[in-house]
């Protein structure tokens, strides 16, 4: 059994990072034989919902067309409106090409801010996502006219390394680095007065990239830069800019970007299998995924029989849904490419609340452009079963309390954990306490949270535990083949308490399971 | 404005089985009955998806560059708020519905915002044919979107249905002291196009409702009227409305 | 515990590995290049030649050269828009690593390090898959080397801005050539690690009444010989007393420890009676002789010449001549100022007054030595290793390393370990404050780090079966017994 879990995980991984492998096979090792993958606590009971939940180490793997292999494709990925959009928005005689030859179609962009100013460079995190022929696309701060030279410069560095058949990766600083991912035809810079390692960052880009893969499609890219290579790409993000700030803001902050995985709305398992059961009735020929969410929570997903939802992708959607007031209201119908399903094509996503006021945000993932009526319905379908069984109501108590404190789990000095089943690519952690709930305090525990995962999954030393005593704060980190888990104490836990707060915790997660994780997930 | 829900579908089971509108259907339209006292007869044919009964459906789309206030032009009218400071960017294309009173009729706009951004137009451009009415937004602060109308009015030639109601808007009227585009330019234009114009502002609220009533007066006009009745004259309506409002306010 | 195999292969010379069959190459990080240059010494196109004042290897192409220190150059410039005062101190590829230096204004020196990389053989004559080991390197360790190599310099050489002086850039660059043509091939890269970040002092453990022997001693002879500035004394590579300046002893240590006593240690082996102890016939009063200035003071062709070395005062620096006279174990140096020529009469002078006295003294020492080996118990293997660092007085102590010297040094312990202390110690750097990391290894090795008021102590145990709270134990036994206890954490 968890043999063939090893063996599927590294087909995905198509053998392009070999110490991750050497790495895995370790960890079956590991002195917890109880708690191999597959039975730790949240693991799911019939089968994952997302495609390689462990897949941290998939955003640093180099070729994407070989995992697509591996996956074993299926149609569905390839909707045939990829080009159609090309063809729209490269067509010689579509308004945008004829009005940009006079004088663009173009929104001037709203953040002003002297780029040689003390303020502006001593941001925490810069980002800066420029074409192959050094034109600025994205920045976070300034506007990318502004640093235009210096994205030029930024280019200049990347070729300039190439042209020895090298690869630059990283420049460090006193109190600074620089990071550069090249995703032809993108190139991704960030520059950090973090922490986090060289790996950590280089996630990080990735995320963006495929963040803008997601609003365009790779084939669309591609096929842009091709033609054009001086293309100005901002014409076609466009307001999309928020969306780069919000995922930037994200990866600051959730815990589910850092460990590749989701958190659950806390849910009695009764009420979620009638959730789940309703969503998966309401079923229509081009529906794909069916997900429930409440604000960064999931509430249920359902998917299309053999179609995984990559925990990024699902990130990519739970951040364009979180960074859109207009859902709200009305029902939303966008074109979305999900780049861990497949760089090429776009699904299409019906996205409405299910009262305006209430957090419950439903998404249906669509192969056909013209389908919005039948998943309008769908959605009608889903609420009426919903309140049918008496789901509703429950569903909008469990949303008072869609957190948990660390004080239930009953362990003295325990401030905060994160615990993540690997095989079903879920985790759960108690809301924040006191102590870190101001800004600045939590990015620093997330930033002590970062540390600590970037040298467990060190690509060369990576380590089974850490216990980290400082003067703030205690922690302690521990992977196994099963799960992950990182463990925040008040200075004046000891190494005792913390050993025996790791069994109580997995007890408490144990007994807790069917509330935290999605253990039964459902397809069409 | 009758602005009540009657019934709220997801609390009520027993509730008639949602049919989304199929367009420009015109019957029961005789049996349609004043509702004056804004109560809603549960006899109505049809009901929507947010739970208002209604006798007649059409789609309404809403159309221009990003930025010229499009969703804020909906929202006034809708909620009768004005989205200060944060700027929205809708994502694709927002579906919501407003049912209005027109001439004893309950008349549902099913009114399409969509985002005006580039990567967009494909998925717009599908919903084109399907729309009965456009309102095409530019604004008066910016003169690219302005520039952009002609472009705008190709593509809606190229994807809509013939006999579309097309209005032009020029937005953000309030703002005189960014204006850049007179009104007389607008004028010009849509004249131009033999289209209807006027100035609207979702800030202060100027001629939004009018625009949306405008419209769905004409739609309704058109479906209902019988062969020899005489055509609705769009544009003289919104005149006539216009002087009217006009000397209320100032 | 197993001898890392990669400690003791040379730079650049492949070790196939033995695990597969296949021919399989591992390479060592090795030194690919090394450059200095000032910007500002042909700020013009087609100047740019003038601008490089160093550059090893020195049959690269001119071009070449140009366009590598260009890169540097940019990468400089680019990350003053993030920072002005805090330009780049490396660059990673995916190949090498480069680590710039700005000693003095404008001077910059880099050093560029390939990375480790293996070598996989491919079937049908195709050429072999170099896969680049990318997270091997540590930038502290490298960051240091460098560093290192300035000092070393400027100990023999003063700055680069007083060669300018002296002689413009033409005696700058003769003397750069000079001096790094030889250092360079000194550097072993590969077996490079956390003590090179400390570039620490081992001090040798002493009683009371010993010591103060050795510092009458130092205060009999700086008495006599007032010539004499400072005295510096150790005893097998290790430090009892210094006059200098912490700074400038350290770069002394580790010259006199890498470079001039392990050249001089083949004779010292060789006992008293070899023919290979050319001083020692005829003078049977004491083992006295210099390592350093005449090899023999017999010899009539004798030169009186001593190297000269820059160590610091306030703002300035003085020039000196070392002396380094060693009896046995013991070796005592004597700095004397530069501007003072030094005469026959005077190094027999000093010959037999220290020659005998330094002769006792470490007869002294290592018998005072074995009394205290005899006491602390018969050597054990422990169940740990350690480094320990101090950065108050710079005093350093490793179980871990066997012995050190300029051509190899040998650790006891798996490189990957010893790349776990230098992740550790990255996470002490960048806190102020008292911390405790232990960590467990994939090959189930504990590593403990501790840091605690300016000390840093880092341990390996072979546990492989103990838990965080015996772990805990063991270490709180080691600092109990080793450490005083001045480690406070938990």
């Amino acid at each position: 059994m968890d043999g063939e879990v090893h063996r599927a995980a590294a087909s995905w991984e198509n053998g392009t990072l070999a110490p991750v492998d050497r790495l895995r096979t370790e960890r079956a090792d590991s002195p917890t034989p109880g708690l191999v993958e597959g039975t730790e606590p949240g693991a799911g009971q019939k089968s994952a919902m997302f495609v390689h939940a462990q897949s941290f180490e998939d955003l640093t793997a180099e070729t994407e067309e070989a995992r697509k292999e591996a996956e074993g494709y299926s149609e569905l990925g390839k909707p045939a409106d990829s080009t159609d959009g090309i063809e729209v928005l490269m067509g010689k005689d579509t308004i945008s090409e004829k009005q940009n030859k006079k004088e663009g179609w173009q929104d001037s962009k709203s953040k002003e801010e002297d780029v040689s100013s003390e303020a502006w460079r001593s941001h925490r995190k810069h980002v800066f996502v420029l074409s192959e022929a050094g034109k600025p696309i994205y920045t976070r701060y300034g506007t990318e006219e502004a640093l235009s030279s210096t994205m030029g410069v930024m280019m200049a560095l990347v070729s300039f390394v190439e042209a020895d058949k090298n690869i630059i990766r990283s420049i460090h600083a006193d109190g600074y680095k620089v990071v550069f991912l090249s995703k032809s035809p993108l190139v991704l810079v960030g520059v950090s007065r973090t922490s986090q390692s060289d790996k950590e960052l280089m996630r990080e880009l990735q995320y963006i990239y495929y963040q803008i893969v997601s609003l365009l499609t790779l084939t669309q890219l591609n096929h842009i830069f091709q033609h054009k290579q001086n293309y100005d790409l901002r014409r076609l993000l466009a307001g999309s800019e928020h969306l780069t700030d919000n995922l930037l803001h994200r990866l600051d902050r959730d815990p589910g970007l850092l460990l590749s995985a989701v958190t659950c709305l806390p849910l009695a398992s009764s009420t979620r299998d009638v959730v789940s059961s309703s969503l998966q009735a309401a079923k229509a020929k081009s529906l794909v995924f069916s997900i429930l969410l409440a604000g960064d929570y999931l509430v249920t997903l359902v998917r299309k029989k053999d179609q995984f939802l990559h925990h990024i992708d699902l990130h990519l959607v739970f951040n364009l849904v979180g960074s859109s007031s207009s859902f709200r209201e009305g029902e939303g119908w966008t074109p979305i490419c999900l780049p861990k399903f497949n760089t090429a094509g776009f699904f299409h996503a019906h996205i409405s609340y299910l009262e305006p006021a209430s957090d419950l945000c439903l998404i249906l993932v669509s192969t056909d452009r013209e389908d919005f009526f039948n998943l309008s319905e769908c959605k009608q379908r889903f609420l009426e079963r919903l309140s049918k069984r008496n789901a509703y109501q429950a569903l909008k108590d469990a949303l008072k309390s869609p957190s948990y404190s660390v004080a239930q789990v009953g362990i003295p000095e325990l401030r905060h954990f994160l615990y993540k089943s690997k095989s079903s690519g879920l985790y759960t952690s108690p809301e924040l306490p006191v102590v870190y709930q101001s800004e600045e305090e939590e990015e620093r525990l997330m930033g002590l949270y970062h540390d600590l995962h970037s040298r467990l999954h060190h690509a060369t030393r990576p380590l089974r535990s850490i216990y980290h005593c400082g003067e703030t704060e205690n922690l302690m980190a521990w992977v196994t083949s099963g799960f992950e888990l990182y463990l925040c104490f008040s200075p004046l836990g000891t190494k005792a308490l913390a050993v025996s707060a790791v069994n109580k915790l997995l007890k408490w997660i144990r007994k807790e399971e069917d509330r935290l994780f999605i253990l039964s997930p459902l397809t069409y | 404005m009758s602005r009540k829900k009657a019934v709220k579908a997801k609390g009520s089971s027993k509730s008639p089985k949602p049919s989304p509108c199929s367009g420009r259907s015109g019957k029961g339209l005789a049996a349609a009955a004043a509702p004056s006292g804004g109560l809603v007869y549960p006899s109505r044919p049809s009901i929507s998806n947010s739970g208002e009964f209604y006798d007649i459906a059409f789609k309404v789309m809403l159309v221009g560059d990003s930025g010229v206030g499009k969703t804020c032009l909906l929202v006034r009218f809708k909620d009768g708020a004005f989205l200060a400071g944060s700027f929205i960017s809708t994502v694709g294309i927002d579906f919501r519905n407003k049912v209005l009173n027109i001439d004893a009729l309950k008349v549902k706009l099913q009114i399409w915002d969509t985002a005006g951004q580039e990567r967009f137009r494909s998925v717009t451009h599908a919903y084109y044919r399907d729309a009965h009415a456009l309102l095409l937004l530019y604004d008066v602060t910016n003169k690219r979107s302005f520039d952009n109308i002609r472009a705008w009015l190709t593509e809606i030639h190229e994807y809509a249905q013939q006999d579309v109601v097309v209005m032009l808007l020029g937005n953000k009227a309030d703002s005189t002291h960014d204006r850049v585009v007179k009104r007389e330019e607008g004028e010009k234009l849509a004249k131009e196009f033999g289209v209807p114009f006027m100035e609207t502002s979702a800030k202060s609220g100027l001629n939004v409702e009018l625009a949306f009533t405008a419209v769905a007066k004409e739609l309704k006009h058109r479906t209902t009227k019988e062969p020899d009745e005489p055509k609705f004259q769009l544009q003289e309506y919104v005149d006539k409305e216009m002087r009217t409002a006009g000397c209320c306010r100032s | 515990y197993e001898v890392s195999a990669a400690g003791v292969c040379c730079a650049g010379i492949s070790v196939p590995r033995m695990a597969t069959g296949m021919q399989e190459k591992q390479y060592t990080p090795s030194l690919l290049s090394f450059f200095i240059y000032n910007p500002s010494f042909g700020p013009r196109e087609g100047e740019e030649e003038k601008k490089i004042l160093f550059y090893h290897p020195c049959d690269v192409e001119k071009n070449e050269k140009i366009r590598n220190v260009g890169l540097c150059e940019a990468i400089v410039q680019f990350t003053r828009t993030f920072c002005p005062t805090k330009p780049a101190k490396s660059l990673h590829t995916q190949k090498n690593r480069q680590f710039f230096f700005e000693p003095e204004d404008n001077f910059w020196i880099v050093m560029v390090v390939r990375n480790p990389m293996i070598e996989k053989p491919n079937k049908d004559g195709k050429p072999p898959t170099i896969e680049y080991q990318e997270e091997e390197i540590l930038d502290t360790v490298y960051g240091a080397v460098l560093r290192q190599c300035y000092s070393m310099y400027k100990l023999f050489n003063g700055t680069f801005g007083r060669a300018m002086e002296a002689g413009g850039v033409e005696l700058l660059t003769q003397k750069l050539e000079k001096f790094f043509y030889r250092y360079l091939q000194t550097l072993h890269l590969q077996s490079c690690d956390l003590l090179d970040v400390f570039g620490g002092i081992s001090f040798f453990p002493l009683d009371k009444m010993t010591y103060l022997k050795i510092q009458s001693f130092v205060n009999r002879v700086e008495e006599s010989l007032s010539l004499v500035k400072y005295t510096a004394f150790l005893y097998n590579d290790q430090l009892i007393w210094s006059g200098l300046e912490q700074d400038d002893m350290r770069i002394l240590y580790k010259y006199l420890t890498t470079s001039l006593f392990p050249r001089h240690s083949e004779p010292e082996l060789a006992g008293r009676d070899s023919p290979l102890r050319p001083e020692v016939a005829g003078n049977l009063l004491h083992y006295g002789r210099f390592l350093t200035g005449p090899a023999n003071l017999k010899d009539p062709e004798a030169k009186f010449r001593f190297p000269k070395i820059f160590v610091n005062k306030e703002d300035s620096y003085e020039e000196l001549h070392l002396i380094v006279y060693k009896a046995m174990s013991a070796a005592a140096c004597f700095m004397i100022s530069a501007s003072v020529e030094l005469t026959r009469e005077f190094c027999e002078q000093l010959d037999s007054l220290v020659g005998p006295q330094l002769t006792l003294l470490a007869s002294d020492i290592c018998e005072q030595f074995n009394i205290n080996r005899r006491i602390s118990g018969p050597d054990k293997e422990p169940q740990f290793k350690f480094i320990y660092f101090n950065h108050m007085n710079l005093a350093e102590k490793s179980t871990i390393h066997m012995r050190k010297t300029a051509s190899v040094s040998l650790t006891s312990v798996h490189p990957d370990l010893m790349k776990i202390l230098g992740d550790i110690n990255c996470d002490f750097a960048r806190v102020d404050e008292d911390e405790e990391i232990i960590v467990k290894a994939m090959t189930d090795y504990w590593v403990v780090g501790k840091k605690s008021d300016q000390r840093e102590l880092y341990v390996i145990l072979n546990q492989k079966n103990a838990n965080l709270i015996e772990v805990n134990e063991e270490v709180k036994r080691l600092c109990a017994t080793q450490f005083n206890n001045i480690f406070f954490l938990d």
